[in-house]
């Protein structure tokens, strides 16, 4: 099951937080800063998977922006790697060309995408297209 | 109105959003804190005002503020206006921050109980996808126990996008609410066969998250998890299954038989790295289930561990990190096969990756055996040399160890080799594991009796040479290896070559800057030397070196007493002193302070001791005595008593005679001794029990030179130890040639190297000190649950039929209602008086027989109800007796309207009538309880029903019956609610409540009696009280909200989400105000 995902930039600030278990707001902060440590001092060569305390984290680096998900012992290290990826490259279809400030700027959106991937710490969908769908059908509500 | 809605709209193009707001953020590096104070100040004004449109965008902004760390719980309520907004591109970004920021603590979650269950069943997939999403991330368990029926409807849902996250939901509703999990199995269980490969996957899910916590209870689901495994493509549901397989083989072994072969042809068809791993990993687990080492699955080992082989060695560090994982499940069960890869995992040690280095330290020391180890740990040690950072080098050292040690040394064939790699490592900078260094010293020398000499020679020049070690202050920790040096040293000292210098070596200066338990064993061992000493030279009638010693000792240890170990020191000094001037010879005296021998003792020997018979342990030995004794005298007393009369040379080559006569001598003595607690046969190793004589002693293996000059590195060893087997090798091979030759047809073993370990013997023997449990030890635990696991709650199960208490509760209030009923008087229309009955001389008056009626609501949880918004309603009926009769055999009974019927007993026909269980002697009186079912409250109900009785009186008996009719009214319906005024307005605000209103005439009582006769009569609360006007709330058991704004006018305005119950209840209170 996942617990969380972050997505965090190199100065370790949080860029998108969402977690799948309740934890407390203070300690999300010392959380999120040892979860940023942990996977900022690692090397390129390094593998992407950490032990952290009582789960694991997966990370992937995209330029300057990490995306961490801490997952627990059950889960398969290797398919959340690939999930990682395929929700990036979900948000680089709809941004076209993602970058730090897009997700920034339209937090809430990010929110929709991730929700419609993963539901309740588990992969509910994979498939772009019907990720997307709700989020193009909710840009033409605002539109019109 | 529309003056408003474009002021609105103005106002909003002022109003600073999300994108604004990150800008500002990142505009003011150096004042963060403070621009965002100001922000939320801005987002407090815009949730103050009317547009929903400026207070979603303020709570969106919040949202990003709240990821930011900043606490806004205390805008719940406004996050809940916005979630209950009409417009779907508001309420998402409500439900998005509540998801964000609402926990099982926040008490508005109360409020959105009755807006969820009307977003779960919106027309629109989205809205009710919202709502899902958000309930996964704060749902507490009153909503998972409100919301589970809507949620288990959804599951069938037709569109597959609300099915999957309906059945992924259920989930955390189980999690919540565990009774739940019983009535929504079976139609999970449909869900695993849905067409839909999502939905699919979602229940599979969430079938393996259950299973994994109580896999015993999904045993029955392996044959329909068999045949999607073996019929699926789709790999994450793969994953999934086989995951879950893993997690059930444990629990019936013959699923894992059947589960080999499909998972091989996985493992050699599937490209994808993931199910890859997920199938070695469910193979190993399978085989560790089964009764390991069965012969025709060594086929799959072998696959797994070549498989295994390809991802360490592939170039992704990834891939490397789970194969050496996986690697490391195997080795438990398999050692053998892992053993071959050894080269892989040491080539693993080189790499860059910290983690990866620690794994394949954790496989190696596994994989040593007798013939590995010391080319393993010559590699370890290479390492140690040049690691950096010192956790890793510690991590290296404490695996050193480990490996060497483990198992009681049982790999280790040569300890002179071990030795020496224990004083290599004690030129290792700044280790914390000094102590650890040192026990394995100590435990070294006592156990293996035959290594004492070379260990001796060794302690001795690691003493010499203490300055290399304390040197440095940092370094201090690796000066606990000197306790052990000089520890062994004193303790063996007749191996000693030149006990004097050791002595010497001992009585530094530079001593008293060791930490003082260090320096006690000095000062102890010291003394232990000097009678080494003494008894060498005196026997050579030689008193100048032996004054010369006592000189040494005599200017040295002085040296020690100003360190904290005063005590001993001085005792020693001044016993030795005196000694020495009366230039006697002292040697036998002094030896005799440190004769015997100290074993290994087993740990827990102590209690395995067992009392010997008329041994009260508790009973007083002697009268407590009636003034503190000093008490640390007596083991004084003890001590030189049995020392001193048995003063034992510690020269071994005593012959036999004087041994047996010692013995008889010493087992006398025990025998007086009422401080000795005497060894059974049983007892092992206790302090001189049946002599040291049953302790195996090996003896050495001379085929290795025993004695190494100088300091040794421990790699000398690693090629004698391969120039002994080498020889032995060959010795075996002209054996072999023997026996072929002698025995040609014989079968040949099946073996996996060209030696087995049993081959290599080992130079030296440790004595094995077998750690017994004491037989009242309880096995351990393992599976000890945590009993805060939420888990633990949802080991139900799962095949049990369902029972009809069980179902879902259905359109229920809160719990509170149960707690304190809401009662009502139900206004009755009884007949006041019994007609006069012809024929009868007495009046029998019945008269307010049927005093009150009782109307209670209670939980729903009926079969028949789950689909309907059937209540179910409880009217409790006071049957009081006022005639001077007896009356029995009562019964009551109930004309049923559409919309109400009396519940009557399964099987009993619509028109029966109920047998009130209880009869009323004359004055009594006694409540029977009848349920009712309602289908609409809106109306108020009236029902014509009779009673039926017989009077009994002294002479006759007769049949009568009562009319009477029952009227439930709308208020009866309704229960006290408390309500916030926020929430009120909020209520008010959303438009959904149609108003009416009230005139009452001629009222003159105060304001507050009249409100407070609105709540008792017609159960509302009073919200807020402002001047000449009050709110007041109450809710309906349907949910209904129903508000009223009294003013002392006496008028009262109305509103209500249902227009005609609200005008029933407004005539009810008119009705109630007409009457006084």
């Amino acid at each position: 099951m996942i617990k969380f995902l972050l997505m965090v930039n190199k100065q370790g600030q949080t860029r998108l937080s969402r977690y799948y278990e309740q934890v407390e707001l203070g300690k999300r902060a010392s959380l999120e800063a040892d979860v940023v440590r942990g996977c900022l001092a690692r090397r390129k060569e390094e593998c992407s998977f950490v032990e952290f305390k009582d789960y694991k984290l997966v990370y992937r680096q995209y330029a300057a922006l990490f995306i961490v998900v801490g997952i627990t012992e059950n889960e398969n290290e290797l398919s959340i790697y690939e999930l990682v990826h395929n929700f990036v490259e979900v948000l680089d279809k709809y941004f076209s060309r993602v970058s730090e400030l897009d997700i920034m700027f339209s937090l809430d959106k990010v929110h929709i995408i991730l929700d419609e991937m993963i539901l309740n710490g588990h992969i509910v969908e994979t498939n772009k297209t019907r990720i997307l769908a709700p989020l193009l059908a909710l840009d033409k509500m605002a539109e019109s | 109105m529309a003056l408003k809605i474009v002021k609105g709209s103005i106002d909003r193009m002022f109003d600073k959003n999300l994108q604004d707001l990150v800008r500002g953020i990142r505009n003011h590096k150096e004042d963060e804190a403070k621009y965002i104070s100001t922000c939320i100040d801005e987002i407090k004004q815009e949730l103050k005002q009317d547009n929903i449109a400026v207070k979603a965008n303020a709570v969106c902004k919040l949202t990003y503020l709240q990821m930011l760390g900043y606490d806004v719980s205390w805008a719940a309520f406004n996050i809940v206006e916005v979630m209950s907004s009409s417009k779907f591109t508001y309420k998402r970004i409500g439900y998005l921050a509540a998801s964000q920021c609402f926990h099982e603590g926040t008490d508005v979650i109360m409020l959105t109980t009755n807006q969820i269950r009307k977003d779960l069943s919106s027309p629109h997939q989205y809205d009710t996808g919202v709502a899902l999403t958000g309930l996964s991330c704060f749902v507490t368990p009153d909503l998972a126990r409100d919301l589970a029926n809507d949620i288990m409807t959804l599951m069938s849902h037709t569109k597959p996008y609300i099915r999957k996250k309906a059945v992924l939901i259920m989930y955390k509703v189980f999690l919540k609410y565990p009774e739940s999990l019983r009535p929504a199995f079976p139609r999970l269980k449909e869900k695993l066969e849905d067409p839909d490969p999502g939905v699919q996957s979602a229940a599979v899910n969430v079938i393996c998250e259950l299973a994994r916590r109580n896999p015993k209870n999904y045993l029955s689901l392996a044959p329909l998890f068999f045949k999607l495994m073996t019929s699926s493509t789709n790999n994450w549901v793969l994953i999934k299954i086989i995951k879950l397989f893993g997690a059930l083989t444990p629990l019936e072994p013959r699923l894992g038989k059947k589960l080999i072969e499909p998972l091989t042809n996985l493992i050699h068809s599937t490209s994808a790295m993931s199910l890859l791993y997920e199938c070695v990993n469910t193979v190993i687990a399978v085989l560790i289930s089964l009764s390991s080492g069965m012969p025709n699955h060594s086929a799959s080992i072998q696959l797994c561990v070549q498989k295994l082989r390809i991802l360490i060695e592939d170039s992704d560090q990834n891939l490397k990190y789970l194969g050496l994982l996986a690697m490391s499940k195997i080795l438990k069960t398999h050692p053998k096969s892992v053993q071959s890869h050894k080269d892989l995992i040491l080539q693993c040690l080189d790499d860059k990756d910290e983690s990866f280095r620690l794994r394949a330290l954790d496989l190696l020391y596994g994989m040593v055996s007798k013939k590995n180890l010391m080319e393993i740990v010559k590699k370890l040690m290479l390492h140690v040399d040049k690691a950096e950072g010192t956790t890793y080098r510690d991590e290296l050292l404490t695996k050193i160890i480990d490996i060497c040690s483990q198992s009681n040394y049982q790999y280790i064939t040569n300890f002179e080799w071990y030795i020496s790699i224990l004083v290599e490592l004690t030129r290792l900078e700044g280790t914390r594991h000094g102590h650890l260094i040192a026990s394995q010293m100590l435990d070294v020398a006592i156990r293996v009796k035959a290594i004492r000499g070379f260990a001796v020679a060794q302690m001795a020049t690691l003493l010499d040479n203490a300055h290399l070690l304390t040197g440095n202050t940092q370094r201090n920790g690796i000066c606990e290896v000197l306790y052990a040096a000089a520890w062994i040293c004193g303790e063996f000292s007749e191996h000693l070559e030149d006990p004097m210098q050791t002595l010497e070596a001992m009585l530094r200066p530079k001593v008293a800057t060791l930490p003082g338990h260090i320096q006690a064993v000095y000062v102890q061992n010291a003394a232990k030397l000097f009678a080494t000493v003494l008894r060498k030279h005196e026997g050579e009638t030689d008193s100048q070196a032996a004054q010369e010693t006592s000189q040494l000792l005599i200017d040295r240890l002085p040296l020690f007493v100003q360190s904290a170990n005063l005590e001993v020191q001085e005792r020693l000094v001044k016993y030795i002193q005196k000694l020495q001037q009366k230039n006697v010879e002292v040697a036998e005296e002094v030896t005799a302070l440190f004769a015997g021998e100290l074993n290994p003792v087993a740990p827990k020997a102590q209690k395995k001791v067992p009392i010997p018979e008329g041994l009260d342990l508790d009973a007083w030995i002697n009268e407590p005595p009636s003034e503190s004794e000093s008490e640390d005298e007596k083991p004084k007393a003890v001590f030189t008593k049995e020392e001193h009369k048995h003063s034992r040379s510690r020269h071994t080559e005593v012959d036999e005679k004087e041994l047996a006569r010692r013995r008889e001598v010493r087992k006398q003595e025990q025998a007086n001794n009422p401080f000795y607690i005497k060894a059974s046969p049983s007892s092992q190793k206790v302090y001189d029990a049946p002599g040291v004589e049953h302790i195996p002693v090996v003896q050495i293996d001379l085929s290795v030179p025993l004695k190494v000059p100088g300091m040794p590195t421990s790699d000398q060893y690693l090629k004698l130890e391969e120039e002994r087997q080498q020889k032995e090798k060959a010795e075996r091979k002209k054996k072999e040639k023997k026996k072929k030759r002698e025995k040609r047809g014989k079968e040949r073993k099946a073996d996996s190297g060209p030696e087995s370990e049993e081959d290599i013997r080992p130079a030296h023997q440790v004595d094995i000190v077998t750690e017994e449990m004491p037989e009242n030890a309880l096995p351990s635990d393992d599976d000890d649950k945590d009993p805060n696991d939420p888990h633990k709650a949802l080991d139900i199960d799962l095949d049990k039929p369902l029972a009809d208490s069980e179902k879902l509760p259905v359109r229920t209030h809160r719990p509170e209602v149960l707690k304190s009923p809401a009662e009502d008087r139900v206004n009755e229309s009884i007949p006041q008086e019994t007609k006069k009955r012809s024929g009868k001389e007495k009046k029998e008056k019945k008269k307010g027989k049927e005093k009150d009626r009782k109307v209670r609501w209670q939980f729903c949880m009926n079969n028949d109800c789950i689909h309907t918004s059937l209540h179910l309603i409880v009217v409790s009926v006071i049957f009081e007796n006022k005639s001077d009769s007896f009356l029995k055999s009562m019964e009551f009974n109930v004309l049923d309207s559409l919309n109400s019927k009396l519940q009557r007993p399964e099987g009993a026909g619509p028109h029966d009538s109920l047998t009130v269980p209880f009869q009323l002697p004359p004055g009594v009186s006694n409540e029977a309880r009848f349920v009712f079912s309602v289908q609409s409250i809106v109306m108020p109900q009236k029902l014509k029903g009779t009673l039926t009785f017989i009077v009994k009186s002294d002479e006759s008996s007769t049949h009568e019956k009562l009319d009477f009719k029952l009227h439930f009214t709308c208020t009866s319906y309704l229960i006290t609610t408390p309500c916030y005024s926020d929430a009120y307005a909020k209520l008010l605000e959303s438009g959904d409540l149609k108003g009416s209103s009230l005139r009452l005439e001629g009222i003159s009582m105060p304001f507050h009696h009249l409100l407070a006769r609105i709540c008792f009569h017609h159960h509302f609360s009073v919200v807020e009280r402002i001047d000449s006007c009050a709110s007041m709330y109450s809710r309906s058991i349907q949910g209904h909200h129903v508000c009223l704004l009294v003013k002392t006018t006496v008028s009262i305005d109305a509103k209500c989400d249902e227009p005609s119950l609200l005008g029933n209840v407004l005539d009810e209170i008119k009705q109630t105000f007409s009457k006084c």
